[in-house]
């Protein structure tokens, strides 16, 4: 430990500026994880907090088949009542105007308050003054008004709301004047959800929310809670069709499936970091060792074994881990704070709408930046450390087979990247496992240290070719003769900046293509002229509708030639009960006037035309691969009246959810589950009129108690690449992280390379070589070092991207993706890099200038 | 039994064109307390020969012992052992480690062998005054001269007290006082503690303090006259 502390932490503290870059970026690696790992827990937990809170003191639920329970089965359930209290439940979103203007949507409970009292604590402000819990009576007499609602004491007070003074509540395109008569006190479940919880009467949420007839689901409250195996069983058997009873943790778990591809590839992404991490570590240990050689050789002249000398470098690679997990944690923390407000826009967008918290770190987190640091940091330095050991006690007086050693390398080094490019190959052909593509990421990795493994050769390749490097003068020559001697130190850190260049040049080629198809689909598929929708889009949960007196209004404008009206809601789907999307559209609208980009068959349209009022339904892409379904195939939905027969006679391309959709037409989906209100309109407008304009007059004529979005085409066109671009803004933030990290590993290589050809330097200012001269020199092999990286960063992360686009995606996602590559973006981040690295030579360029001015060329 | 009795020794480096004969057919022996000098022009295979005989590289024929032991039956951890325990080194260019203060550097030695850090310290205080160094122990290397740092490395080859001590070309990097005073040291330490030294310098008054002097030439030993 003693030796420890002065041979290698002493030299940690010496070298100062490769010490920092290494614990900088293994903290930076670290804390992606970090990061990422709270993010995606707080956005599961910020969905289970909610099912918490919801479900409350619920054992089981009876839910129905996409629509909710009919009312009218209520009556027959009454057997129901010999396993415990039952209660039925509307739970919907729906937004609260503050008196201040602005709104802020809140997850509502209609109940009926005589059966769910035992369900659920009722602790309201006004009797708790008394220092009482409210009589069900009471609490009757403040609901029963269909004007009441009852809010949480936090969120009124947040956004300054009085008791008894009036608030708008907005549901779905209508506007709902309200009292709040009621606050829950800052506890339990009203707390949880932070606040943003409504509580009305099960008949005016009914109302409201044009469920009218319906129920979104009915919970049982065990007598004996120990009997809920033997309780599920009996109850699911004695049903009726149409109707299914679960566990409420049930929804949780399907949410966590859902978003298990999306979880996994966030996380994939956040290893890059630590990829780059790994390089560091190495790099920062091998250029230890190289650098130390003759330390190394008096040391096992003295007597240190071989295994005291690996030990002595494998603990600096850990102390440095170390140090970087005890910072990494809390920055962790400080990026899963932004990560959230990106992710959750993401998840939210995608598939939540819920409160995200990032959890507090635990013992757990340490636990697990250490055990993702310190196993890397050990990988990183095991090849360094047995070279460290390698190292004869001759060492300390000669330079014995330092470079004998080199000459093979890069043959081997080419080898070996061609070795890992087949095998990537070969997996990239695998199967996904559990619809997670974890051979296809793995593909990625190897790709990623293939193009490691080949740096050492291509480096070999520049120090043999003759390049114009006269272009750049003197210091041009000198800088490439520079380079060509440190062939084998140079080549980690040089890895390390390809496999970062390489992974933003693949995430730019798949974010781009991405972009462009989703634009081609938006551009195929969104044919009307306005589209009209409410406030709230969550796509998990019970869509909120438009009333049938404003489709009525719209309908009568004479500008507007048809209507298209869409509604959706979830579904459970297959033996593991996937939560599907089921659509339902006027398909004749659609035939007429609108758009729909199918992959198969070829004549969809007549495909869609037999569909009409048929038990026939188009699917997505994604529902297609996950499924495993294609045309005439017959899938089972489940409907009010049990499971039904559906002839699949359409796949077509669709990237506004990777959960699977299946549409149908208006007329078969209002046999199956009965009339519903649309949750969304298309209009198609006259050829003649002018779509801003009828969408200002729609909204004029809307009235107070209304309120819509009305979108244009180009607006919507907008709305949805703002929403893609969201998505993806986090996958650039991990990226240039990566980025920031490999390049001043770039600059810590050099500036170690500057410091050894110290005498170099001064010999070249006696010979006459000015400051300047000096200064460029050092710059200009930054720069080749950069635009060498970018060279094989960009082939390689074009191929990258095709792993991406056409193996994880299509296994994450099931979507089609066409290549595109993104040249003006491609060139521009070129030449950001070539400026970049250039500058990050400043470094070692200033300490070249200043140790040439005090160094002699005697021996020291 | 001599401390240190080597045989017929050769050491060959390269193979084809490039194959070098360092040594060939050197044998010598060295008895507890004596100080032998190995003195030769630059190339003629000193240097190599005190590695073999310290047992920091290994021969190509020929047979080596220290202390009745025989190195070439030693494996890698073994011969490490008895470099640590029976060798004391004195390099040209000095070889302390930068990042340890030179009491540090003195008391490496028995830090290796498991000594405790405390008596390790205690012990090389000691060292240190011997050759002079008392006032310099908290300094590192970068932070003294030349001839305080091969007196320090003097006085970490005999801390652990060797059986032999190597030193090849103690004196090559000094400037003639410095040279004259690590000299003595070495002389005064040597006398003291008794420890066999095999030394190689081309400097005939280096030459000149030892007892007994092998002259090389080409690998091999010559004559006096020669």
């Amino acid at each position: 430990m003693t030796l420890f502390r002065q041979f290698i932490v002493r030299a940690l503290l010496r070298d100062r500026p490769r010490t920092v870059v290494t614990v900088v970026g293994l903290t930076l690696g670290v804390a992606v994880v970090v990061a990422i790992r709270l993010a995606n827990a707080s956005s599961i937990r910020g969905f289970e907090t909610a099912l918490d809170v919801v479900a409350g003191k619920t054992s089981l639920e009876i839910v129905g088949a996409g629509v909710g329970v009919p009312e009218t089965q209520l009556r027959d359930l009454g057997w129901l009542r010999d396993y415990g209290r039952v209660s039925p439940v509307i739970d919907r979103i729906a937004r609260v105007r503050a008196p201040d203007g602005t709104e802020h949507p809140v997850r509502v409970l209609g109940v009926d308050v005589l059966r769910d009292r035992p369900f659920r604590e009722y602790r309201l402000l006004r009797f708790a003054r008394d220092g009482r819990d409210p009589r069900p009576q009471e609490l009757l007499a403040l609901l029963l008004d269909p004007t009441s609602v009852v809010l949480t004491q936090r969120f009124a007070g947040r956004h300054a709301i009085e008791l008894d003074t009036p608030v708008q509540l907005i549901i779905g395109d209508r506007v709902h004047g309200a009292v709040v008569r009621g606050l829950l006190l800052d506890e339990g479940p009203a707390r949880v959800v932070d606040g943003q919880l409504a509580l009305m009467d099960i008949a005016t949420a009914q109302l409201l929310f044009d469920r009218l007839g319906w129920l979104d689901r009915v919970e049982i409250q065990l007598f004996d809670a120990e009997t809920i195996d033997d309780a599920e069983g009996a109850i699911a058997t004695r049903l009726p069709d149409g109707l299914r009873v679960q566990r409420p943790a049930q929804r949780g778990r399907q949410v966590e499936r859902m978003l298990a591809a999306f979880h996994f590839n966030l996380t994939a992404l956040s290893y890059i970091a630590l990829v780059v991490g790994l390089f560091l570590v190495y790099n920062t240990v091998a250029v230890s060792v190289i650098t130390r050689r003759r330390e190394i050789g008096t040391l096992r002249a003295l007597g240190a074994t071989r295994r005291l000398v690996r030990r002595l470098f494998l603990g600096e690679a850990a102390l440095l881990a170390m140090v970087g997990a005890g910072l990494g944690l809390p920055a962790g923390w400080l990026l899963a704070q932004a990560a959230v407000r990106l992710t959750s826009t993401t998840v939210n967008v995608l598939y939540i709408t819920s409160a995200a918290t990032v959890p507090a770190l635990g013992a757990g987190d340490l636990l697990l930046a250490c055990a993702v640091a310190i196993p890397l940091a050990l990988a990183g330095a095991a090849i360094p450390s047995a070279e460290a050991a390698g190292v004869t006690p001759i060492a300390a007086v000669r330079d014995v087979d330092r470079f004998v050693r080199d000459r093979g390398v890069p043959r081997r080094s080419a080898a070996l990247a061609m070795l890992l490019f087949g095998a990537g190959w070969w997996l990239s052909t695998r199967e996904a496992v559990g619809g997670l593509p974890v051979f296809g990421l793995g593909a990625a990795l190897l790709v990623v240290f293939g193009a490691a493994a080949l740096v050492p050769a291509l480096l070999d390749l520049l120090r043999r070719v003759r390049l114009p490097w006269r272009w750049f003068g003197l210091e041009g020559l000198l800088a490439h003769a520079n380079l060509s001697a440190s062939v084998s130190r140079l080549a980690v850190s040089v890895a390390a900046l390809v496999v970062s260049l390489a992974m933003l040049a693949a995430m730019a080629i798949m974010v781009g293509s991405f972009r462009d198809t989703v634009g081609y689909w938006v551009g195929q598929t969104l044919q009307g002229d306005l589209f009209v929708a409410t406030a709230d889009r969550a796509p998990l949960g019970p869509a909120v509708t438009i009333s049938a007196a404003t489709e009525r209004r719209l309908a009568a404008h004479p500008a507007v030639a048809a209507l298209d009206r869409f509604s959706h809601v979830d579904l459970s789907y297959g033996p593991d009960r996937d939560l599907i999307i089921l659509g339902a559209g006027d398909f004749e609208v659609r035939l007429e006037h609108g758009g729909l980009l199918l992959k198969t068959p070829t004549d969809g349209r007549a495909a869609m035309r037999r569909a009409v009022g048929a038990d026939a339904v188009v699917v997505s892409e994604s529902f297609a691969i996950k499924h495993d379904v294609a045309v005439a195939d017959r899938i089972e939905l489940d409907t009010p009246q049990g499971a039904r027969p559906f002839q699949v006679v359409a796949v077509y391309y669709d990237y506004s959810s990777d959960r699977g959709l299946v549409v149908m037409d208006r007329t078969t989906f209002a046999r199956h589950y009965g009339a519903q209100r649309p949750t969304g309109l298309t209009l198609y407008l006259a050829p003649d009129a002018d779509p801003e304009a009828v969408r200002e007059e729609l909204l004029a004529g809307a009235g107070p108690d209304h309120r819509l979005f009305i979108r244009t085409n180009a607006a919507l066109r907008a709305e949805v690449l703002r929403i893609f671009d969201a998505t993806f803004a986090i996958t650039y933030a991990l990226e240039a992280i990566a980025i920031f990290v490999a390049i001043i590993g770039v600059a810590a290589t050099l500036v170690t390379l500057t410091l050894e050809r110290r005498r170099e330097l001064a010999m070249l200012r006696q010979l006459g070589a000015g400051r300047g001269q000096i200064r460029r020199m050092v710059v200009i092999e930054a720069a080749m070092l950069g635009m060498l990286s970018q060279g094989v960063g960009l082939p390689v992360g074009v191929v990258l991207s095709l792993i991406l686009i056409y193996v994880v995606n299509v296994q994450s996602f099931g979507w089609t993706i066409q290549f595109h590559l993104p040249l003006g973006f491609l060139a521009q981040s070129t030449l950001l890099i070539a400026v970049t690295t250039a500058l990050a030579g400043l470094y070692p360029a200033r300490i070249a200038t200043r140790l040439t001015e005090t160094e002699g060329t005697s021996e020291g | 039994m001599p401390t240190l009795q080597a045989h017929d020794l050769h050491r060959v480096y390269g193979s084809g064109d490039s194959r070098v004969e360092a040594l060939r057919g050197v044998s010598l022996t060295v008895a507890g307390g004596e100080f032998l000098a190995v003195v030769g022009p630059s190339g003629c295979g000193k240097t190599t020969l005190l590695h073999l005989c310290g047992g920091m590289d290994r021969a190509t024929a020929g047979t080596i012992a220290v202390d009745g032991v025989a190195l070439g039956d030693l494996d890698d951890e073994a011969l490490t052992g008895l470099r640590r325990e029976r060798v004391g080194f004195v390099f040209q260019f000095f070889n302390l480690l930068p990042t340890l203060t030179l009491a540090e550097n003195i008391a490496l030695p028995l830090l290796l062998a498991g000594v405790s850090p405390a008596e390790g310290t205690a012990r090389a205080r000691e060292g240190a005054e011997r050759v002079g160094l008392g006032h310099r122990l908290a300094h590192f290397p970068a932070q003294v001269s030349g001839g305080e740092l091969q007196r320090a490395a003097v006085a970490r080859a005999l801390i652990h007290k060797p059986a032999l001590l190597i030193a090849d070309e103690p004196t090559g990097n000094l400037d003639t006082e410095s040279g004259q005073r690590v000299l003595e040291v070495l002389r005064t330490l040597h006398r003291e503690t008794g420890v066999a030294v095999l030394l190689a310098t081309h400097d005939a008054l280096i030459a000149g303090a030892a007892d007994r002097v092998l002259r090389m030439r080409d690998g091999v030993e010559v004559p006096a006259t020669l």
